[in-house]
C-alpha cells in the first residue's frame, strides 16, 4: 500500500515542528541568543510564568537571565504529541530539566525553608540543584514554509530540590571529558556531517 | 505541495539512525556484545571519556565494564536531532543514565570524598544510586543502505550521586516484577526473539 501525500505531508511537517521542539532546548542549554530567535515569530506569544508576553522579548531574557540563575541545564523533552492541520501545529512535549544552582542563588530560587533545611548539606558544598517535570504546550504555526512557535505555555507538574550530589573530578567522573560548554565552544557546534 | 525525494529519503534515513541510537542503550543496558557490534562500523571511533579509541575495542570494554561497574544500567535518550547529508549524517541525543553502583565499586566510581561523606549508608546497605545528564554526538556512515556510527563522543553535562533509597522488596515495590537484567534473561528478548 502506498503512502498517501497528506501522510508524507504529515511526518515532513512533524520532523520539522520536532526540531523547532529540540533547538529550543538546545538554544537554552548552550546559552544561544540567535539559536533562540529563531525558534520563535516575532509576534509570538510565550508563558514560562517567570515571563509572559512577546516571544521574541523572552529568546532575548531566558537567555540572559539563565546564565545568572544556573551554571548547568539541561532541558529534555520526550512523549512529544503533535496534530497538524495545514499550517498549524499543536503540540505537547514533557519535560524533564535538571538545574544546577550555585549556593549563593539558593535562597532566591528555593526560599528561606528549603535552606533551613538542607543549607550546605550536599557533596558539593557550593552547589545545589533542581529537577523539573513539566509540559511545553504549543502551536506552531508555518509561514513561508517554515515552522516556528507562535504561542508557548508551560506547565509545572512537579519539583525535586537537593544540595549537590555531583562529582565531577573523581573516580570514573574524572575521566569523563569534555565537560558540555555554553557558547560556540560546545562539541555540537562542530558535529557536521 | 508534494512531498520530494529528498524529504521521504530524510525521513527514511532518521528512522534507521533512530533505531541505531536506541539499540545502542539496548545493547548496554542488557549487556549485548553481538547487538553493540551491529551499531557501529569496524572501523568507526569512540571517544567515552574513559575510553578513546576504535570503536571495535571499546565494545567488549565497554560490555564487560558496564556488568562490573553497574547492577543495573539505564541509558535513555530524548531530544535526538538529526543532520543527513547523503550518505553521511550527524546526530545529537541528550542522554539521561541511571545506574545503581554496588559498595564494592564505589570508590572506583565515585572516588575517594563520596565515601568519606556517605560510607555505605543507605536504604538498601551498600548500593548507590549514580545518576548523569549527557550528551551523545555521532557521525553517522551509510554503508551498503545501512547506517552505523563512525565516530562518537560524548559529553558530560552533570551528575547526581547519593546513597540508594531504592526499595527492592517492600511495600508496592514488592509487587514490581520482573525486574530487568543483564543478559537474554531480560523480558527484552521474548517481545524481540531475533535481537
Amino acid at each position: 500500500m502506498a503512502v498517501s501525500e497528506a501522510d508524507l505531508e504529515d511526518l515532513v511537517a512533524r520532523r520539522d515542528c520536532y526540531g523547532v521542539l529540540t533547538r529550543y532546548c538546545r538554544a537554552l542549554d548552550r546559552c544561544d541568543a540567535p539559536l533562540m530567535a529563531s525558534v520563535y515569530w516575532p509576534d509570538g506569544i510565550d508563558n514560562h510564568g517567570v515571563f509572559n508576553g512577546n516571544a521574541a522579548e523572552f529568546a532575548d531574557y531566558i537567555v540572559r537571565e539563565i546564565q545568572t540563575w544556573f551554571e548547568v541545564t539541561m532541558h529534555a523533552i520526550m512523549n512529544v504529541h503533535m496534530e497538524v492541520d495545514g499550517d498549524v501545529c499543536v503540540s505537547e512535549a514533557y519535560l524533564f530539566a535538571y538545574h544546577k544552582v550555585r549556593a549563593d542563588k539558593a535562597e532566591g530560587i528555593f526560599g528561606s525553608r528549603y535552606m533551613q533545611m538542607f543549607d550546605r548539606k550536599g557533596l558539593d558544598p557550593e552547589h545545589h540543584h533542581f529537577y523539573f517535570g513539566g509540559r511545553y504546550l504549543d502551536r506552531l504555526e508555518r509561514r513561508d514554509g517554515e515552522w516556528r512557535i507562535a504561542r508557548r505555555q508551560v506547565v509545572m507538574d512537579w519539583n525535586d530540590n537537593r544540595p549537590s550530589g555531583e562529582i565531577r573530578d573523581q573516580g570514573m567522573f574524572a575521566t569523563l571529558r569534555p565537560l558540555g560548554e555554553r557558547g560556540p565552544a560546545d562539541l555540537v557546534f562542530s558535529n557536521r556531517p | 505541495m508534494s512531498v520530494g525525494a529528498r524529504d521521504r529519503q530524510d525521513l527514511v534515513a532518521r528512522r534507521d539512525i533512530m533505531a541505531v541510537l536506541t539499540r545502542y542503550c539496548t545493547a548496554l543496558d542488557r549487556a549485548d556484545l553481538a547487538m553493540m557490534e551491529r551499531a557501529y562500523w569496524p572501523d568507526g571511533g569512540d571517544r567515552h571519556g574513559i575510553y578513546v579509541g576504535d570503536a571495535r575495542s571499546f565494545i567488549p570494554f565497554i560490555i564487560a565494564g558496564i556488568q562490573i561497574w553497574f547492577e543495573v544500567a539505564t541509558h535513555a535518550i530524548s531530544n535526538v536531532d538529526i543532520v543527513v547529508d547523503g550518505d553521511r549524517a550527524a546526530s545529537e541525543a541528550y542522554l539521561l543514565s541511571v545506574c545503581r553502583v554496588r559498595q564494592p565499586q564505589a570508590l572506583e566510581i565515585f572516588g575517594p570524598d563520596y565515601l568519606v561523606r556517605h560510607g555505605d549508608g543507605a536504604l538498601e546497605p551498600g548500593r548507590h544510586l549514580f545518576m548523569m545528564g549527557g550528551r551523545y554526538l555521532d557521525r553517522f556512515e551509510r554503508r551498503a543502505g545501512e547506517w552505523r556510527i563512525l565516530e562518537r563522543q560524548v559529553v558530560l553535562d552533570w551528575s547526581d550521586n547519593w546513597p540508594s533509597t531504592e526499595i527492592a522488596d517492600a511495600g508496592m515495590f514488592a509487587t514490581l516484577r520482573p525486574r530487568g537484567s543483564y543478559g537474554r534473561g531480560d523480558p527484552f528478548y521474548e517481545f524481540f526473539p531475533a535481537a
